[in-house]
């Protein structure tokens, strides 16, 4: 069994650069024992990078890797212990999901008995026992990403990496997949660092969240943390499809920035620090915040519209609102009710708290 | 891949290192002590001894003997094989790119069996074929049709019925791989224009091919030029080919820097020849086709 | 339209004597070989004689030990310097890649003449030839581009994360090699092995110049015996060499593809 505080993390001024670019830059992070994390990010952001110097496979131009307390940057990667699920599963064709399970056991000369036994243990926990004696092209996506998990897990390491894991898969087994993949780390409590370029999926499974961009690491916290407070731009983008509009901050008033836009809108946002007046900003708005009534109410940032395009997405519906002066917001509504038709007109109301500000 | 920069490069140095003291021991170092020993002056006996001299050259190029009966005779049948051998394997190969599944399979295996077929147990087929005791002169006289053998082997006939049959392989597997690639959509044009198969080959086909003809013959004729086993095996003992003079001059006469001479003079010849065949090529076809040949 | 049937039905016949001309030599050989009356046809009859002096001849006898001894250990050596330099180029990176390759490749690229030509006089000067060892290596060096060639497909062929997973499991590079990368491409391994034995086989011209007096090929006994007997025992003996050779085809075409073995235009 590995050891309490094995199993952290901490990476220290890592850095990648190549000759005509840089991948990674300056990253601090510090993965605690038993934590989910998600490293996400678009693609060229530097996440598979910072995930293969952990590996071993790529040598860091500088900084230091750190995993239970014992820098293993320079070790090459047969001698870290550190389990990784490859994005194309990377099983070896000529062996048996038991024979790919086992081989790592097998390397470090565990005793048959010992090595039957761990390797029956695991193929339960990914419910794989039956398939132990098919050869990989004789199984399904979804069951090859199990014995990748598997061969991962096998060898008991402290921590896991996860590269893309479910970038293969159709969305419905994406989803279930990402709940059992969850529920094992639970159960099993190892480390796990999660690599993955889609927000759903790193809202839904992770303790914690590090987005990354152009190599550099942008915002660490929990899903919730920074769903509600973004506090760059990027991160806000990148969370989720925002409204986004041009203005100027005209006054300030308490907590609150009353905002211009370029058509002439005005919108009492939560100013989170913006408060010089005259400044530019680009105000980002939430679709799901978005209140949608066939009348006026007596709440700030109430405007009238008409409904631009409908789409029907099952159990939402999204609009999108042509405001009075000729600003668009997205809309995102439960599907309750008849929906709105195109040239309605609607009472669109939006909460102080629920648009971000940020500087342009 | 995931071994440190340093270590890798030392790395690949280090595996590089077998193969490449082979070829620089084995063909490259070879090449050039030709190259030089060809400059040596020949010393009666077997013998020779270093210099730069220009001897061995003129033996041969100052000779209008050597000129005529080695190398233009050798030109000839050079041309002559390749010319016969482009006959044979234009309608093997048109035939090849038509046919699909298992014949097609047959068909290469069939073409491609000379390749991984001795060259001795090819020419003792033919020897045996053809030889004064062979098999058609032992059957006919049998049958009472000659007196007398007549001879097909161990003469030209017999160098040019095999350079000839080795050559096939080569040029059918590159005429076949450059009519696989015209574009069909170019014949099914010209069909709907109307044309009939036979009008479609010599109008769309057969020019759109004459890469693939170009180094077949190229690759045949190099091969040819430069053959040596082949006259040795079934050609008269005698045979005025270059490439069997130089094997002679350096085995059986062991004239070293004659032989060297002899070797170089048939590269550049060949290297010639072949540059000016491209040059001619092009002017023909490069304006027509708008690609290089 | 009779016309063009005709034309067709002209083509065809000329296909098939085509096909013809190409397998005479060996169904020829192969007739006779078993032919009680040699050399004389319509055959008289079938007799197993001819075989039996050929086989019973001590030279043929040697001459297959020194074919079989020189095939398989040129093969055996061009294949691991081969696999070695498709691993520095491949995996390891090395720099001159084309240089490389172009090396690698450089005994297709000069006629057959002057490389036993060359490589005789050049190691008559060191005082080298006529002994096994350099038979042994111009053999190899004939055969590597064949290797290279086919390992270098199998290589590019193949998937990288797999050496990585192994490598993350704790498997050493050497480790990777044999119990990973090598299995996997076994089948290009074992196309290569072959292509390079049966070329080392059948070899005349380069062995011709290096071979020694005491330690022939079969194909250079062969020949001195065309040249010098007249009966058709040699049928017997090329019959039996073309019988390896058709072993060796069907094992090429079924392990990667004729085509793909001999890959392209060679010299």
């Amino acid at each position: 069994m590995t050891t309490p505080l094995s199993g952290s993390i901490r990476i220290e001024d890592l850095s990648k650069k190549y000759r005509d670019f840089t991948a990674v830059e300056g990253l601090n992070l510090e993965i605690r024992q038993g934590e989910f994390l998600s490293l996400l990010g678009p693609s060229g952001c530097g996440k598979t990078t910072t995930l293969r110097m952990l590996a071993g496979f790529v040598a860091p131009t500088e900084g230091h890797i750190l995993v239970g307390g014992v820098d293993v940057s320079r070790l090459p990667p047969h001698k870290r212990n550190i389990g990784l699920v490859f994005q194309n599963y990377a099983l070896w064709p000529h062996m048996t999901v038991y024979q790919n399970v086992a081989f790592g056991l097998k390397i470090a000369k565990q005793p048959r008995s010992v090595i039957d036994q761990k390797v029956a243990a695991v193929l339960v926990l990914t419910n794989l026992d039956h398939l132990a004696d098919r050869y990989p092209r004789e199984l399904s996506g979804g069951q090859q990403q199990r014995v990748a998990l598997a061969r991962a897990i096998a060898l008991d390491p402290p921590i896991i990496l996860m590269d893309e894991p479910l970038s293969n898969l159709d969305r419905k087994l994406r989803v279930a997949m990402r709940k059992e993949i969850k529920e094992l780390q639970r159960k099993i409590g190892t480390t796990t660092l999660y690599v993955t370029h889609d927000q759903e999926e790193a809202l839904a499974m992770s303790d914690r969240i590090a987005i990354m961009n152009k190599g550099k690491l942008v915002r660490l916290g929990s899903p919730s943390d920074i769903y509600n407070d973004p506090r760059h731009e990027f991160v806000a983008d990148f969370m989720g499809d925002h409204s986004v509009l041009e203005a100027i901050v005209s006054s300030v008033r308490d907590d609150l920035a009353l905002t211009t836009t370029t058509s002439g809108l005005r919108l009492e946002v939560l100013a989170r620090g913006i408060t010089s007046i005259g400044q530019r900003v680009r105000v980002h708005v939430r679709p799901e915040r978005i209140k949608l009534m066939d009348y006026k109410v007596d709440e700030p940032n109430s405007v009238t519209g008409s409904i631009g395009f409908v789409e029907f997405l099952g159990a939402v519906v999204r609009y999108s609102v042509e405001l009075e002066g000729g600003d668009i917001l997205l809309a995102e509504t439960q599907n309750v009710g008849a929906p709105y038709a195109i040239g309605d007109r609607v009472w669109v109301t939006i909460a102080p708290s629920d648009m971000f500000l940020f500087r342009v | 891949m995931f071994t440190l920069p340093v270590t890798r490069g030392r790395l690949a140095f280090a595996l590089s290192v077998p193969a490449l003291t082979l070829l620089l021991a084995f063909v490259v170092a070879p090449l050039i002590w030709i190259v030089r020993v060809s400059f040596y002056e020949p010393i009666a006996g077997a013998y020779m001894r270093p210099a730069w001299v220009l001897d061995n050259y003129v033996q041969f190029l100052g000779s209008v003997w050597h000129l005529q009966n080695v190398l233009i005779f050798t030109i000839e049948v050079a041309v002559l094989t390749t010319i016969l051998t482009a006959l044979l394997a234009y309608p093997l190969a048109m035939y090849m790119a038509r046919v699909e599944g298992w014949a097609k399979r047959v068909l290469m295996t069939v073409m491609l069996a000379p390749l991984l077929i001795g060259l001795v147990s090819l020419s003792y087929g033919w020897i045996v074929i053809f030889r004064g005791g062979g098999v058609l002169n032992a059957t006919a006289q049998a049958l009472g049709l000659i007196d007398a053998p007549i001879q097909y082997m161990y003469n030209m006939r017999g160098v040019i019925i095999l350079l000839v049959y080795i050559g096939v392989p080569y040029m059918t597997l590159t005429l076949l791989d450059a009519i696989e690639r015209i574009n069909p959509s170019l014949v099914e044009a010209a069909k709907i224009c109307r044309a009939s198969p036979w009008v479609a080959f010599v109008k769309i086909t057969l020019p759109l091919s004459t890469p693939g003809l170009y180094a077949g013959c190229c690759v045949v004729f190099a091969l040819n030029f430069s053959a040596f086993a082949v006259p040795l095996m079934v050609g008269a003992p005698n045979t005025p080919m270059i490439g069997l003079m130089a094997y002679r001059q350096a085995m059986e006469i062991n004239n070293f820097p004659f032989a060297g001479s002899i070797a170089i003079i048939m590269t550049v010849a060949s290297a010639v020849i072949l540059i000016g065949f491209s040059g001619v090529m092009n002017k023909l076809f490069f304006t027509r086709i708008g690609k290089a040949v | 339209m009779s016309a063009l049937r005709l034309g067709d039905v002209a083509f065809r016949v000329l296909v098939c004597a085509i096909i013809l001309f190409l397998v005479l030599p060996v169904v020829v050989t192969m007739v006779v070989s078993f032919n009680a009356g040699g050399f004389v046809l319509p055959p008289t009859g079938f007799s197993l004689k001819w075989y039996e002096i050929a086989w019973s001849s001590n030279e043929f006898i040697s001459g297959i030990q020194v074919s079989l001894i020189l095939g398989v250990s040129a093969s055996l050596l061009a294949n691991i310097v081969a696999f070695m330099l498709v691993l520095s180029i491949y995996r390891y990176n090395a720099r001159a890649k084309q240089a490389l390759t172009l090396l690698a490749m450089s005994p297709l690229l000069v006629p057959m003449t002057i490389l036993g030509l060359s490589m005789y006089i050049f190691l008559a000067q060191l005082g080298l030839a006529g002994g096994k060892s350099a038979l042994l290596m111009g053999h190899v060096v004939l055969t590597l581009p064949f290797a290279f060639r086919i390992l270098t497909a199998s290589f590019q062929n193949y998937d990288g994360t797999l050496d990585e997973a192994a490598a993350n499991v704790g498997a050493s590079p050497v480790r990777t090699l044999f119990s990973i990368t090598l299995p996997i491409i076994k089948t290009g391994l074992i196309a290569s092995f072959v292509l390079c034995f049966i070329i080392s086989w059948n070899d005349f011209a380069l062995s011709v110049f290096l071979a020694p007096s005491d330690w022939t090929p079969l194909p250079i006994q062969l020949y001195s015996y065309i040249k010098f007997q007249y009966d058709a025992a040699g049928a017997a003996l090329v019959s039996t060499l073309v019988l390896v050779s058709a072993v060796a085809i069907v094992l090429l075409d079924r392990l990667i593809g004729l085509q793909a073995a001999i890959g392209g235009s060679k010299g």
